[in-house]
């Protein structure tokens, strides 16, 4: 069975059942083959998309009810400890056997370096700390884990990305964004930017509101990809969060406006500078 | 990739793969221990882990479940590896229903916490561990399967038939709060 888009002609694995359908459309998962399928069947049905909506809630309800929260202190020390250890193998005393828990080597210098790691951890979290508006933002690591990946995925394969965007006329994304969102992006182009627009397709940004992702391609001959992600703005940021700042960790942009979350994505030499300021991000950015 | 860079991409793993290791073990000292283990492992293989587009996460996953099953035997608890139990026979096939098509402006995912939790506990384990890196962990069927060394449409059975049991379980409480099917009025009903 497939596992990510490909070419319209369905694979000899593939299911075209309903709920084969609905489920992996949940999970952004479809090949355009099935995409196509399903697409014909909401034309006929829009009420079943009701049925994607709560595979897409299941999951943000799983996510929140089984999440155990960070690992605990005591875990975190004992395996950067570790880590530091391994890079000065004279003070690991020799491993008899496979099953020999690191705890059974020589206690002394393991303690030593994670007093030392400690102190070092403390100066780093005060001399690092962010503005206290961002500490309470809302927002979680794996938005942003997911945000980068998805990204990634679309600079490194033309064919997933290309499997994601089934709008590609600019002039139908307003149409679409606010049929998919309830809300469209204020603005679209970023030809003044020195981005093409290369297409949209629906997403599905965990722990939120539905979501899309257009891609943009630079004009400056790289075709290096950005994206920008918009999300149902359903008040997941903390008010005082990005309301009139920009969230930032140099590759994600993060803004709320006109009802929609916005994130904008590139790589670590996309200038996007023209680009944020096209979209009408706000012109302060805070350091997530 | 280097191996502070490497370092610092596993490290960033560690509450996922903590989490993961709770509810595979169900036991903190167990877990903790499971944790450590598979840095170790990891940490040991790091020149030869190589980079093809997902990041380090699933490779750590597959070393973490790896050692939960390696251990299992040796303490004669359970099948001989990952693949053995992930692949016993099994009969399932995907759900034939679709999920519901309820109203949810009337369901509030808020109050489903409890209810849901418990019934993720009742699961079945390779039920449950294939539902939470989807839904925890926002894995793709394809990493799964890489994961738990299955073939994608025994992950997609199991996933699949995990969430129709998860709607099952929900439905009596939507009945109870009276959600509707999407689309229909007071008066249609």
């Amino acid at each position: 069975m497939s596992d990510t888009p490909n070419n319209p002609q369905p694979g000899p694995d593939e299911a075209f059942d309903l709920a084969t359908l609905i489920r992996c459309a949940a999970d952004d998962n479809l090949s355009m083959a099935q995409a196509q399928a399903l697409g014909k069947h909401l034309e006929a049905h829009p009420e079943d998309r009701a049925r994607i909506d709560f595979e897409r809630g299941l999951r943000d309800a799983v996510s929140a009810a089984m999440d155990t929260g960070p690992a605990p202190a005591h875990l975190r020390q004992a395996i950067e400890s570790f880590i530091a250890d391994s890079r000065t193998p004279d003070t690991v005393g020799p491993r008899t056997t496979r099953d020999r828990s690191f705890w059974s080597r020589s206690f002394l210098p393991i303690a030593l370096a994670a007093m030392v790691l400690m102190a070092f951890g403390v100066t780093l979290m005060v001399s690092n700390q962010p503005a206290a508006s961002t500490w309470n933002t809302g927002l979680s690591r794996n938005v942003t884990n997911w945000i980068q990946t998805e990204h990634k995925k679309c600079c490194e394969s033309k064919e997933y990305r290309e499997g994601k965007l089934n709008v590609t006329n600019v002039a139908d994304v307003h149409e679409q964004t606010l049929r998919d969102l309830g809300a469209a992006p204020r603005r679209i182009q970023l030809d003044d930017a020195g981005y093409t627009f290369a297409g949209y397709g629906q997403c599905h940004i965990p722990g939120g509101g539905p979501s899309g992702q257009l891609i943009y391609m630079s004009n400056d001959g790289a075709g290096k990809p950005i994206s920008l992600f918009v999300q149902r703005d359903d008040g997941q940021l903390n008010d005082v969060a990005s309301k009139t700042d920009c969230l930032t960790n140099d590759q994600i942009f993060i803004w709320r406006a006109d009802g929609l979350i916005y994130y904008l994505v590139s790589g670590p030499k996309s200038p996007t500078g023209e680009a944020l300021k096209t979209l009408g991000a706000p012109s302060k950015q805070i350091s997530l | 990739m280097d191996r502070g860079e490497f370092e610092r991409l596993a490290l960033e793993q560690l509450d996922a793969l903590h989490r993961m290791a709770m509810q595979i073990s169900r036991r903190h000292d167990e877990a903790d221990d499971l944790v450590q283990e598979t840095y170790l492992r990891a940490l040991k293989a790091a020149d030869r882990f190589e980079d093809q587009g997902q990041g380090v996460r699933p490779w750590l996953y597959r070393i973490l479940f790896n050692t939960f099953y390696t251990k299992r035997k040796r303490d004669n608890r359970g099948p001989t590896s990952v693949a053995e139990f992930f692949n016993e026979e099994s009969k399932e096939t995907q759900p034939a229903e679709p999920p519901p098509a309820w109203d949810l402006a009337c369901f509030d995912w808020d109050h489903v916490d409890d209810r849901l939790k418990a019934a993720v506990e009742n699961l079945k384990p390779e039920y449950r561990a294939v539902l939470l890196l989807w839904g925890i962990e926002g894995m793709k069927y394809r990493e799964i399967a890489e994961i738990i060394q299955t073939p994608i449409g025994t992950v997609m059975s199991r996933l699949h038939r995990a969430r129709k049991l998860l709607a099952d379980d929900l439905a009596e409480y939507a009945e109870d709060l009276g959600v509707r099917v999407a689309g229909t009025n007071l008066t249609e009903t």
